[in-house]
């Protein structure tokens, strides 16, 4: 297997599922293949913990599913973001991008000065 | 919030769709997967179990998703009870001894709540009951033994006319009478009161008007009363006609002036009154109040004192503020002040200690319960072991199997208190014939209700935790492995739990059978220091010849009645008397006895009684000194007296025999006799001065005792004496006939409510000891079948195996024992004031507690130690 593939740092899973359902309507296992091919399959999401997340953020109204015949003709189950979703993507994103940015300075500024 | 809602709704109301919808997306996952290996060329089969090996644990996430979507609460209970009902119908027989164990504990504790609330907490039914105190009068005079007496009624007018800190007073009498109305005579208990009385208590008129000021002006005018809210349904049928209705109380004509508000009854809460006013043509009103102890011929005697009657007041709050500023310095050392939240009834003053510490007593049996059934399901838990080490391995989480266990400690417990509601209605139907004629007031008060249920629930549900907690946390904090593995190691702290459990069920019960042996003592040594009377027994019979035609002149019925009694068959002795002795009545009377000097500056008091002859014949009273009374006592001129030794030491310095001295309003009179010392009130009471009195002396009495010594047994007394009076006078009403024996037992009723329950509670457990050193040594045994085994094998012989098994209980029995003694002993002491004859940290009783337990842990071990001894080591070597 990849020897690159990193652990999912905690707290991370929502936001990757919420960015991934804001692409487009997706079902579970679309999603976790979704998030390992676009990041290279750096991230990988354990699908024993995929499906509670997901439940989780629907509980919360942030995604909402529905039941759609998929690509291989067979009822799945799809999720999509809601309006409340969007408004949480749109923070969890600014957060995650004020960390990632301060997370680097820090680290930059270390090595400057090593 | 509200997608919140409707989503766990959903979930809730929609379960069988959701869990289906759950199982779909799982299924689809994993076959989507499996597609995609397929694709990648693996065969149909193995590309599946790829899919699931690269899924992982299909129930657990499912659980996950469960617990995510957010399992209601509603949903996760009934599914841990239905695994709870699961586990019970496996061993029902467990469940049978534990539903019944907590049902009797719950049932103890509900029924002793009931009377704890109605004794203690309930207050009269009246405006602001809790700063209502009661004014009795500590005269010196007349007090004999420290109860309070009733003072008259100019005194009260005296006492509301000054400036005092109560806000206003008022006076009652209780007094019991007849009521005679459409041709039809009753018994009825009524309320002499002032004017004040419905307005200072705040009660409104349900009909008619109520009494005022002014029917405490209208002197000499006709009587007026207000009936009681129930009287005039049971009686009057609610006519609103009955005002204005005139009834016959005690035979004197009163009008019905109005009806007082539903559920008041009188200002004594467990003994409902009729309020009413009854006015004769003298100058004040014939007021009383605080009948001097139970069913007593009230006060002090009629000669020479004055009506008397007692204030019954409103003030601040009585136990800070007591009166400060009374009409004078006496006041607040004369007046005591009482509570007085339940009204002028003494049954809090009675009950309140013994009802609260048997409500600690049943708290003591419900906590050992609890013990007793955690040690079992603990020990129990080793059968189980191995599931739920499966369980934990295939993802049940911690908290899962904490809350498997509570849910079936909660179900056992639920289960015992639905029982114990009922059984509770019938311990209290049980209290209340305990508690005799007391019983009969409170019988209203203990029904139960919203709070009485709140309060069943709540101990059941507290006891279903405290079953369940200990096992849910060792359950869950062990290593699921070796569990699975069987090899057990895994549960070494639990037999340490299980026989710490024990042994706290041991130090608890302890304190109850130390308790029961207590009360039991007490019981026997008051009993024993009132049987004066050797062989043979008692009977008594009140004969009232009031309002009959031997009421002018009763000396010959009872001569009479006397002279028939004595020859009744069996009977050794027969007399007459005016108090029946240790039945709680009394007369008391101020004496002038010339050369006596009182240390307290009042005047000399004693009780005293109005005899025929024979009376100490009849008693086993012995005559110490001089004669018994003769019929030729009698006369305007001197009088004769008995007195006892007390007296004689009291007042007339050891030399009473020929002395002179006067009583009352100046009657002299002689000592002619001296009687040994006997109990008059009751049982506890400290030796006391008596005078005794011919009955044939002055003014023949009309209502007398008739006491008769008798071999036969009581029916047959009974039945005999009611025969002679019968065949003397038909139409004489009889009232009550009972032994001596009875009477006492009557004073006795919180010792022998003491005794009774504490008794019962210590034998149940005794009993749960039993049971629970028998489960912790069967646990111990099976634990161990493989090192008994190989014991026997060895050459152990049967003795040496139960001698493993039998040391290992009484070890336990040993600590349980010994943390329980100080306990005990502690608690003993909260119990002294009501204990006789013993101290409350008897030594032989701790100890006879201590070897009752050890021998009952014994017997518990002995079964489960029998059946290790006769193990067959061929089979116990191969156990796993």
């Amino acid at each position: 297997m990849d020897n690159n593939r990193i652990e999912l740092p905690q707290g991370t899973l929502d936001l990757l599922i919420l960015k991934t359902v804001a692409l487009q309507p997706e079902h579970g296992w679309a999603i976790s293949e979704c998030i390992g091919q676009i990041t290279g399959n750096v991230l990988q999401v354990p699908q024993g913990s995929l499906y509670p997340a997901l439940y989780r953020l629907e509980r919360r109204g942030w995604i909402k599913a529905d039941w759609r015949i998929s690509e291989n003709s067979r009822r799945a189950k799809y999720y999509e973001l809601t309006a409340k979703g969007r408004k949480q993507l749109e923070r969890e994103e600014g957060d995650w991008r004020k960390l990632a940015a301060a997370v680097a300075q820090l680290l930059d500024t270390n090595e400057a000065h090593s | 919030m509200w997608d919140d809602l409707r989503y766990r709704l959903r979930a809730l109301f929609r379960r069988g769709a959701v869990e289906r919808e759950l199982e779909e997306e799982l299924q689809y996952h994993v076959e989507h997967q499996a597609a995609i290996y397929h694709e990648q060329g693996f065969s149909p089969e193995e590309a599946l179990r790829r899919a699931r090996l690269a899924f992982g644990g299909v129930e657990r996430t499912k659980e996950e998703c469960r617990e995510a979507r957010g399992l209601s609460l509603i949903e996760a209970t009934s599914r841990d009870f239905r695994y709870a009902m699961r586990q019970c119908r496996k061993s029902p027989g467990f469940a049978a001894v534990a539903a019944v164990t907590l049902a009797i504990a719950i049932a103890a504790n509900t029924a002793v709540f009931s009377f704890v609330r109605a004794i203690v907490i309930e207050k009269l039914p009246v405006n602001a009951a809790g700063r209502l105190v009661t004014v009795g009068q500590r005269n010196e005079a007349f007090h004999i033994d420290g109860s309070e007496t009733a003072f008259s009624y100019s005194f009260y007018q005296e006492l509301r006319s000054r400036e005092t800190d109560f806000e206003d007073l008022l006076a009652v009498r209780p007094e019991d009478t007849k009521l005679t109305e459409g041709g039809e005579t009753i018994p009825m208990r009524l309320e002499l009161v002032s004017g004040n009385y419905f307005s200072m208590l705040g009660i409104r008129p349900a009909a008619g008007r109520l009494l005022d000021e002014c029917d405490d002006a209208a002197e000499g005018a006709a009587g007026v009363c207000v009936i009681s809210h129930r009287l005039w349904q049971e009686r009057f049928a609610a006519d609103a006609g009955v005002i204005g209705h005139r009834i016959l109380v005690g035979g004197v004509p009163v009008e019905i002036v109005g009806v007082s508000q539903p559920g008041f009854a009188g200002v004594s809460l467990h003994e409902p009154r009729e309020p009413g006013a009854l006015y004769e043509g003298r100058a004040v009103p014939r007021l009383r109040a605080r009948p001097n102890g139970l069913g007593s011929p009230s006060g002090a005697p009629e000669t020479g004192s004055e009506p008397r009657t007692g204030p019954y007041a409103a003030g601040r709050d009585w136990q800070t503020d007591p009166i400060t500023r009374g009409p004078a310095s006496w006041c607040a050392r004369y007046l005591p002040v009482g509570d007085g939240s339940q009204g002028i009834g003494r049954t809090k003053a009675q009950l309140e200690k013994p009802i609260t510490l048997l409500l600690l007593l049943v708290g003591i049996v419900l906590l050992v319960a609890c013990a007793n059934l955690s040690a079992l399901l603990l020990t129990r838990s080793l059968e189980r072991a191995r599931e739920t080490g499966i369980r934990l391995a295939l993802g049940a989480s911690r908290a899962a199997v904490i809350r498997h266990i509570l849910s079936e400690g909660l179900a056992l417990s639920i289960a015992g208190g639905a029982a114990g509601w009922i059984l509770a209605q019938l311990l209290v139907r049980m209290l209340l014939r305990l508690l005799g004629p007391e019983g009969e007031g409170l019988a209203p008060h203990v029904r139960p209700d919203l709070v009485i249920f709140g309060y069943s629930a709540g101990v059941t549900l507290a006891a279903g935790i405290l079953v369940s907690l200990l096992p849910a946390w060792h359950s869950a904090h062990t290593d699921p492995l070796p569990r699975i593995h069987g090899t057990g190691t895994a549960g070494w702290r639990r037999p340490l739990a299980t026989r710490t459990l024990v042994a706290a069920q041991i130090a608890l019960s302890v304190v109850l059978i130390f308790g029961a042996g207590l009360f039991v003592q007490t019981l026997r040594n008051l009993r024993l220091g009132t049987r004066a009377f050797d062989a043979g027994q008692v009977v008594l019979a009140e004969v009232d010849l009031s309002d009959t035609i031997h009421e002018r002149n009763p000396e010959p019925f009872f001569d009479e009645l006397l002279r028939g009694a004595r020859e009744l068959p069996g009977v050794r002795a027969a007399s007459l008397t005016q108090i029946r002795i240790l039945s709680g009545g009394m007369m008391s009377i101020v004496l002038r006895i010339p050369g006596y000097r009182p240390s307290n500056g009042m005047s000399a008091a004693t009780y005293f009684n109005t005899v025929s002859t024979g009376y100490f014949g009849t008693l086993g009273i012995p005559i110490v000194a001089g004669r018994d009374f003769a019929s030729s006592d009698r006369g305007e001129g001197e009088g004769a007296v008995i007195v006892n030794e007390q007296f004689a030491r009291e007042f007339l310095s050891n030399d009473a025999l020929g002395r002179h001295f006067s009583y009352a309003s100046g009657r002299n009179v002689h000592v002619v006799g001296i009687a040994a010392n006997a109990r008059y009130r009751g049982p506890r009471e400290e030796l006391q001065p008596i005078m005794y009195l011919p009955v044939t002396q002055w003014h023949f009495p009309r209502d007398l005792h008739l006491q008769v010594r008798t071999t036969q047994d009581s029916t047959a007394a009974t039945a005999g004496i009611r025969a002679l009076i019968n065949k003397m006078d038909r139409s004489l009403p009889i009232g009550q006939i009972s032994t001596m024996e009875m009477q006492i037992d009557r004073t006795l009723t919180r010792e022998r409510l003491l005794a009774l329950l504490s008794a019962i509670l210590g034998s149940i457990a005794t009993l749960l000891v039993g049971i629970g050193v028998c489960g912790v040594v069967s646990f111990s045994v099976a634990r161990r079948v493989r090192e008994i085994g190989v014991r026997i094998a060895m050459g152990s012989q049967c003795a040496d195996i139960l001698s493993l098994f039998l040391t290992e209980a009484v070890g336990t029995a040993l600590v349980g024992i010994a943390c329980g003694i100080p306990l005990a002993l502690a608690s003993g002491r909260l119990a002294s004031s009501l204990l006789y004859g013993l101290k409350p940290g008897d030594a032989l009783t701790a100890a006879t507690a201590g070897s009752v337990l050890v021998l009952v842990a014994v017997m518990g071990a002995l079964v489960p130690a029998w059946r290790a001894a006769r193990l067959d080591p061929s089979t116990s070597l191969r156990c796993e």
